[in-house]
């Protein structure tokens, strides 16, 4: 018994050395960002969701850390501390992650890459599946990959026809399929009109707000001001009186559909693209590029492409993907080109990387 | 012999009726030391520990284990952890100290009636304002669970400990989720309940712990206290 489990912890440590040895060569920086984190980053991030499952504590100045949830964002901030290199720069990372679960908190393994500022897109996702696929190679794992596409469902709702207040709220649904088809049925059905206040004009409709907010000792600038109020009635009663088309909801509908085979897919995407003339083929071009690049490697078991599918952080951009092996993702990523933005970055950067579930990938090695 | 542990809420409205409720099935609760002590005794039953404790600390006690059966408010079993309700069973709602968790924006906000327009203003708001949009509260988790259920996580979390329905005026929070009977605390504040935005309707409840061990003694005086309550409601 003893001996067993001695090899069988041998094994480990051979796999995880050869992990290591996977992650050198990658000519990225080895990162060790710290364990305790200032919180707030994630939280301004993530928001709330993410921000539950983080383990906390106080410093006694008051603020808040959590121990490590991720690597991406210690590493990307350090990065941009660190000047941003406009070259770009790679990093890799192995070691432990926190998470709060229903069941307690949880420490993870987790080994990943980050490709930051890098100025080809193509040739860093492609090195980013080949490392992800290479990682998974060591635990004998050939998975079945989940493809999304951010860019054909963002250039998708950039040519269809509909009111423009109306695509930020669609693409923060994008990922929650729940959310998104109560909005569209919301948007398809004529809706009772909000009570009607008595300001038929909009000046009208500010003063009286304004006096309202007055007198309760709300701020005007601080949160909602008077004139956002107002334009959120207005735009109300004009849904009321003019709902969405049917046609540009069937159009999502029907492509928020689409799932399965990957090459399927984007034949059924196509003929959605041609029948409605929608302008989407660049970005659909591109997917089919990735596709057949995975097609050709042989540690792969499946490809399947999801319209709907998306991390649900607003930061992703371009083409996401999970790896899965027994219905469990042992691997995720993607493109993320707005989150060195939105950590500050003076102007827009690329960002492409992934993260591997190591214990799950141990759990499949058994 | 380890007693049955049953704590009370001790202070205010919430104890008178509580030890009413008792009364009224059969059990007369006495406060042997006056309304400073917190031990008391259940008439009838030599082998029950009656304890009077503040309302919140009886829904961690129960949640814990350390307390076997009390009466508190079902908002507060939520609110002390995560998934608290499901370390402890609802054995009777007694009827009193009902009030709701709701959720309560600016009643300026003249476009927002429901939930629906809540995400919309969520989702909008960040773009506008460059930062979440606000919710004070001291109900965090049932909070995160409502919202979620409704699609909306473009928000943030402003733990409140106090006068939550201030935070919209002191610029602390954008809109609130509170407690509230009547109302007429959030109307004072300009505060408006959105139409579908109530997360929970609460009551004072018989509870009992699910983590505590009871003998088989304690089981029975525990089934007696139950009985008797259910009876006389």
């Amino acid at each position: 018994m003893a001996r067993k489990a001695t090899s069988e912890m041998n094994e480990v440590n051979d796999r995880v050395a050869r992990l290591s040895e996977l992650i050198s060569a990658q000519g990225a920086v080895l990162s060790n960002p710290a364990m305790l984190l200032p919180a707030n980053p994630f939280f301004d991030l993530a928001g709330e969701e993410f921000g539950r499952r983080l383990l906390l504590t106080n410093g006694a100045n008051d603020e808040d850390y959590c121990l490590r949830p991720d690597f991406t964002l210690p590493i990307a901030m350090d990065f941009l501390r660190d000047g941003g290199d406009e070259q770009g720069r790679a990093f890799s990372y192995l070691g432990s992650i926190f998470r709060q679960r229903a069941q307690g908190p949880v420490e993870f393994t987790q080994a990943g890459i980050e490709f930051l500022g890098q100025k080809n897109r193509d040739e860093t996702l492609e090195n980013t599946l080949n490392f992800a696929l290479k990682a998974l190679e060591i635990y004998d794992i050939k998975p079945d990959i989940l493809l999304g596409s951010v860019e054909v469902f963002e250039s998708l709702l950039k040519v269809i026809d509909i009111p423009q207040v109306w695509l930020p709220r669609i693409r923060h649904r994008f990922g929650q399929p729940k959310a998104m088809n109560r909005l569209l049925d919301r948007l398809g059905k004529p809706q009772a009109p909000i009570a009607d206040l008595k300001a038929q004009n909009r000046e009208a409709l500010i003063t009286k707000i304004t006096d309202q907010m007055m007198a309760d000792g709300l701020s005007l600038t601080g949160s909602r001001s008077p004139e956002e109020i107002a334009n959120r009635y207005f735009e109300k009663q004009q849904l009321a009186a003019t709902p969405v088309s049917a046609k540009t909801l069937e159009i999502l509908r029907a492509y928020l559909a689409i799932k399965g085979d990957a090459s399927d897919s984007l034949h059924e995407i196509e003929a959605l693209a041609k029948e409605y003339n929608l302008d989407i083929f660049a970005p659909l071009k591109r997917l089919t590029k990735h596709i057949e690049f995975l097609k050709a490697q042989n540690q792969v078991s499946s490809i399947k492409f999801d319209a709907s599918f998306s991390p649900r952080l607003d930061y992703y951009t371009g083409i996401v993907f999970q790896m899965i092996f027994n219905s469990k993702t042992i691997a995720s990523g993607g493109e993320y080109n707005r989150l060195l933005e939105r950590l500050g970055a003076k102007k827009q950067m690329n960002a492409t990387g992934c993260a591997i579930w190591i214990d799950r990938a141990e759990e499949a090695k058994k | 012999m380890k007693k049955l542990v049953l704590a009370l809420p001790s202070k205010g409205r919430l104890e008178e009726l509580s030890r009413e409720a008792f009364a009224k099935a059969g059990m007369q609760v006495k406060r042997d030391g006056g309304a400073r002590s917190y031990a008391g005794s259940l008439q009838g039953f030599e082998n029950v520990n009656v304890q009077f404790l503040p309302a919140g600390e009886i829904a961690r006690g129960l949640i814990r284990g350390t307390i076997d059966i009390g009466v508190t408010g079902e908002d507060l079993i939520h609110e002390a952890v995560e998934n608290g309700i499901k370390k402890v069973e609802l054995a009777a709602k007694l009827g009193f100290g009902k009030a709701n968790v709701v959720i309560a924006i600016p009643d300026a906000w003249v476009d927002v009636v429901y939930i629906r327009d809540l995400a919309d203003v969520a989702s909008d708001f960040r773009e506008k304002h460059g930062r979440w949009l606000k919710i004070a509260t001291k109900y965090i988790q049932l909070t995160r669970a409502f919202l979620a259920e409704h699609g909306i996580a473009q928000y943030k979390i402003v733990q409140s400990v106090g006068a939550t329905e201030a935070a919209p005026s002191s610029g602390a929070a954008d809109l609130i989720v509170d407690i509230t009977s009547t109302g007429s605390t959030l109307k004072a504040n300009g505060l408006r309940i959105i139409d579908d935005g109530v997360i929970l309707k609460s009551e004072a409840n018989l509870i009992i712990s699910k983590a505590s061990k009871l003998s088989n003694e304690q089981q029975v005086d525990l089934g007696k206290i139950i009985s008797a309550v259910r009876a006389s409601l």
